[in-house]
């Protein structure tokens, strides 16, 4: 029954979604508002349709439907309800079906939202967002559908399809229950309750600017209508997306188990290029705001970010590329391959054909070298040789030597660590700058007087450090760059509510209020550039000056490493879980000067039932904010057959510092993003009406 | 294969004054570059999705035995050969080995050979593995993962190919175990048609087309 | 191959020292986790080695600490394994084809990256200068009365 609802209604969504793309298109050619309403009236229907889809999966989830394959492959009877939930995106049929609704959720909004605005542009965004919606809904419908069930065949053998076959039975359900798969392992943490949803959200938001700038170049509309409609559109993407990453990040550092939060594995990357190109779109596209410029650049940055969102979905999801991460590899690779290469062929066009007849033409000059717009150009050209550099290493290098010389190569942590240093220092550099300069033009004397604060703030941080032991060069300029940005969006901040306070009376706190409610979008991105440095520190910090080691104890044996002392006290073997899970577990004391700080467990858990990867190694760790002393339970031997107790045991040891601060500065870049995205106080959205627009203050730069 | 390389003037101001109608020749050249790229990517993905040969001249390959002989595929026209892929770590390896060993010992005699390659594995455990078998057909390493990743594209060990005596591929199997890893049943009903494929090509050898 | 048989030579030489001789190399957790940090793991794609669970990493980790124990130095380590396993084991390939391909093309990116924003940028003070009598806005006379003109449109 379920699967029969969930199929029906994704057909519905199919059809909808084409439909609405088709009429769409169709009214905007022959002006007519009645088709174009009814295009419209047709794609608000699909969010709803997908809603029914994916309820049926959940509920067939919840109830253990195991003659439906999809749940028989990620979940099995002992499964807890948690874990029963978050299947519905644990696997390749379920994710897409998962991906479609927030994107169908996403267009629903967009419509809703701005449906009543900008006529010449909303049939083409319908049609753009239709189209690639229904590419996705095509995919899970036609190649991989969730509600798939097994049947037993005429001569016994086992068949997937969705309506009985003829001559088909119901496979027994004792059977079915017995043998399920359960979810794997690696998905099975909190992480992953709420890490993919994140991560889809970032990506899938990012067809709402896709599909604006696509209708402005279809519709010939190509004032600022479409940044305007979809600046909060791309900061909310923006903003799942980096929440993405950082979710990411700490499920591997708690469950990977291997020290660290970023292996430049090429599916991390796929996440990781969006991002960059997202945010020098971000950037640039202000310059257009304010100074009518670069309108065919930001066509490009925009088409590029959903571009290169395409082709992470595709590489990650088409076994293009190995990774530990990757979706089994599937038939899908071909139909995405071929949705990616038409989406940017035809962006690209569009936006030559636009430019070629004169219809992006900019309508300043540039007035300095020393501009903000200048700097904002040299972001984005870090931006775009990061990007380069990431594909490269990710995709281009492995590609390109398995087709010329037919050698498979890996590239590793060595290669990304050796090219994107300099270019993250060049980016925190411009981060210190461009906020204190001007549109137009400046001077290096004001450029310089404005610096000082922050410069002389930086200098005093670095002589501290220095002073208490932090001497290498290396990590003293990474540091002073990355301070600099971040004194840069405090001092600024600082002087802007002193400003206030200084014309209106008010105290310095009222003050400071008062310019987050009236300005959120440039003092929440000083805040965002905060959360960055903060992330840069904790990089910076975890990085360089992380220490391991590995020993083998007996219990009562001790371990030191960078100021802490562990103490394996006892091993628990064969502890069972109720998910049917078997851990051994590690009681640890960890003691700084000779006291007990911390009582860690690091397991080892083994899951029986699972196929394939069917191990995990969870850390222990002890927690502060100076840094990490984070243990791993390598293994573990009796060392004397006759007394059980005589065991020792294997541990691996890190000591991560400051990598707290990548975590608390992914809340800060949080917070910092939400500012933006709210509207201004209602009193300072009307003085800034009344003011001229486009000199309007600052920026979230 | 880097976008950046390919749009130089693109920040610049525009210097044409009068709108043209057509795509200029940069920009011709822009599309152009974007749909190499994807070519390229395209040609990626399908030789990533390239899978076992199942049919068609086997790739030629030659190995340095454990005992220091060299094995030529194409010196075995004439002889069925079967290929196993295996290594020391891999479980399933474990269960397969005695069975090849007896099938070798079977059908020595009958013109086929039997020969391993050893994939990403250190080679006093490949030996190991073959003493404690007792092993005897030939064996050795795969070495620069050549033959089994670029030319074989098995994806896992232990994989198998049985080539006919004109040097073709004519069976795949891809894992000899079901991977339930409760199925010993299976283990022998595979061999046995291991045993039947070898026994339809000796067949096929013995009456010429 | 000449060098798994020096290797072997090695070994062999190795195993007939007496007892005393055979200590002198004392090989730590550490030393074999240095060297596996920098390999990458045949089954599991871009895992390093020391921190791959699988079977094939326990025993390829072994075979580094005997490497070590029979005096091997990190390179020849590294290289005995690109020998018998082919450049995918190393996290940035040691061919020198390779090599190029691989390292060379960033840096031709950075440098065609470097070379658009100056070519850009010496446009636009060309085009400044052509410009020179159209308008533009007079830089204020101080950056704080900018500062301040810019918070008072901001508290009006």
């Amino acid at each position: 029954m379920l699967s029969e609802i969930g199929t029906l209604s994704l057909i519905l969504a199919f059809g909808t979604a084409v439909y609405a793309m088709a009429v769409s298109v169709w009214g905007a050619r022959r002006a007519e508002d009645r088709l174009i309403f009814s295009a419209r009236s047709a794609a608000l229907l699909t969010f709803p349709l997908l809603l029914v889809a994916s309820l049926s999966l959940l509920f067939a989830l919840l109830t253990e439907q195991y003659q439906i394959s999809y749940v028989w492959q990620v979940t099995d009877p002992n499964t807890p309800a948690l874990f029963r939930f978050t299947a519905l995106w644990g696997s390749q049929e379920g994710s897409l079906l998962f991906w479609c609704l927030l994107m169908g959720g996403f267009a629903f909004g967009a419509l809703l939202i701005n449906g009543r605005e900008h006529r010449r542009l909303m049939p083409y965004v319908t049609a753009f967002t239709m189209a690639t919606l229904a590419f996705f809904i095509g995919l899970v419908l036609f190649m991989e559908n969730p509600f798939a069930r097994y049947w037993v065949g005429a001569n016994g053998e086992t068949v997937s399809a969705v309506l009985q076959p003829a001559g088909a039975s119901v496979p027994n359900a004792a059977r079915l229950a017995e043998t399920a798969q359960g979810l794997n392992p690696l998905l099975r943490h909190f992480g992953m309750i709420i890490h993919p949803p994140m991560l889809y959200l970032g990506f899938v938001g990012l067809v709402i600017p896709f599909a604006f700038a696509m209708a402005a170049l279809a519709s010939g509309d190509l004032s600022t209508n479409w940044i305007k409609a979809t600046r909060r559109w791309t900061l909310a993407a923006w903003l799942f997306l980096s929440l993405g990453l950082i979710l990411g990040g700490r499920w591997a550092y708690d469950v990977l188990g291997w020290g660290g939060y970023w292996g430049w594995d090429p599916v991390e990357n796929a996440a990781f290029l969006p991002w960059l190109i997202g945010t020098a779109f971000l950037h640039s596209v202000m310059i257009q705001e304010k100074r009518g410029m670069l309108k065919t650049w930001n066509m490009f940055l925009v088409i590029f970010t959903f571009s290169a969102m395409i082709f992470g979905t595709f590489a990650t999801r088409s076994g293009l590329i190995d990774s530990v991460h990757s979706f089994a590899q599937s038939e899908i690779g071909l139909p995405m391959f071929c949705f990616w290469a038409a989406a940017t062929l035809i962006g690209v066009t569009l936006i030559l054909w636009r430019r070629g007849q004169g219809r992006l033409r900019d309508e300043h000059a540039f007035a300095g070298i020393l501009s903000r717009e200048s700097l904002f150009v040299l972001n984005n050209v870090v931006f775009v040789a990061l990007t380069g550099a990431i594909f490269w290493g990710s995709f281009g290098a492995p590609i390109v030597a398995e087709l010329t010389t037919g050698t498979d190569i890996t590239i590793g942590t060595e290669y990304f660590e050796m090219v994107t240093p300099p270019l993250f220092l060049v980016m925190y550099l411009l981060m210190g700058i461009a906020p204190l300069s001007a549109w137009g033009a400046m001077t290096i004397g004001r450029l310089g007087r404005a610096l000082i604060v922050p410069a002389a703030l930086t200098v005093i941080a670095l002589v501290i450090l220095f002073l208490t032991g932090t001497t290498l060069a290396g990590a003293l300029l990474g540091y002073g760059v990355v301070l600099l940005a971040g004194f840069v969006a405090v001092y600024e901040t600082v002087r802007g509510a002193a400003a206030r306070a200084r014309v209106t009376g008010e105290n310095f706190a009222a003050a400071l209020v008062n310019i987050f409610g009236r300005n959120r979008r440039r003092y929440g991105g000083f805040i965002v550039h905060l959360g960055i440095t903060v992330i840069g520190i904790g990089v910076i910090g975890s990085t360089l000056f992380q220490q391991e080691t590995q020993r083998t104890l007996a219990a009562g044996e001790t371990l030191a490493l960078g100021g802490y002392t562990m103490r394996f006290d006892s091993l628990d073997v064969g502890q069972i879980a109720e998910d049917g899970r078997v851990m051994d577990i590690a009681n640890i004391s960890v003691l700084q000067n000779e006291t007990v700080v911390a009582e860690i467990r690091p397991r080892h858990d083994l899951y029986p039932q699972a196929r394939g990867m069917n191990t995990m190694t969870i850390a222990g760790a002890h927690s502060t904010l100076e840094n990490d002393f984070y243990v791993l339970l390598s293994g573990w031997q009796r060392t004397d057959p006759a007394n059980p107790n005589a065991i020792t045991a294997t541990f691996k040891v890190y000591l991560n510092p400051l990598v707290n601060l990548v975590w608390w500065g992914g809340l800060v870049l949080i917070l910092g993003t939400v500012i933006s995205v709210l509207p201004n106080d209602k009193l300072g959205a009307r003085a800034k009406v009344e003011s001229s627009a486009p000199h309007r203050a600052g920026a979230s730069a | 294969m880097n976008d950046s390389e390919r749009l130089p003037d693109l920040l610049a101001p525009e210097d044409e004054p009068a709108p043209t109608r057509g795509l200029s020749i940069g920009s011709w050249v822009l599309i152009g570059g974007v749909a190499v790229f994807a070519l390229v990517i395209l040609v990626a993905l399908l030789r990533q999705s390239q899978t076992q040969p199942t049919s068609g001249q086997a790739p030629d390959f030659t190995i340095t035995t454990f005992d220091g002989a060299p094995f030529n595929l194409a010196a075995q026209r004439g002889n069925v050969v079967v290929v196993n892929f295996w290594a020391s770590w891999c479980a399933p390896c474990r269960d397969e080995a005695p069975l090849l060993e007896q099938l070798w010992q079977d059908y020595r005699d009958r013109g086929v050979v039997v020969v391993g390659v050893a994939y990403s594995d250190v080679d006093s455990n490949s030996q190991a593995f073959i003493r404690e078998f007792g092993i005897t057909y030939p064996n050795g390493p795969d070495t620069g993962t050549r033959i089994s990743k670029n030319d074989y594209h098995i994806i896992g060990v232990p994989e198998t190919f049985i080539i006919d005596q004109q040097g073709n591929i004519r069976r795949f199997f891809f894992q000899v175990l079901p991977d339930t890893g409760r199925g010993d049943d299976d283990l022998f009903v595979r061999i046995g048609s291991v045993r039947a494929t070898i026994d339809a090509l000796l067949a096929e050898g013995e009456t010429p087309s | 191959m000449i060098r798994r048989w020096l290797l072997l030579v090695v070994l062999a030489v190795w195993g007939a020292l007496p007892m005393s001789a055979q200590q002198s190399i004392a090989v730590t957790d550490d030393d074999v986790n240095a060297i596996a940090n920098r390999l990458y793991c045949p089954v599991c794609p871009n895992e390093t080695l020391d921190a791959c669970r699988t079977e094939a990493c326990a025993q390829w980790r072994a075979e580094i600490r005997v490497l070590l124990e029979s005096g091997a130095t990190e390179s020849q380590v590294i290289d005995s394994f690109i020998d018998r396993f082919g450049q995918r084991v190393i996290g940035s390939p040691t061919d020198p084809g390779l090599q190029a391909l691989a390292v060379g093309a960033p840096i031709l990116i950075g440098g065609v990256a470097a070379a658009w924003g100056i070519l850009t940028f010496t446009r636009w003070a060309g085009k400044r200068r052509v410009l020179a009598s159209a308008p533009q806005t007079p830089p204020a006379a101080d950056a704080d009365a900018d500062y301040r003109a810019v918070i008072e449109r901001d508290i009006q």
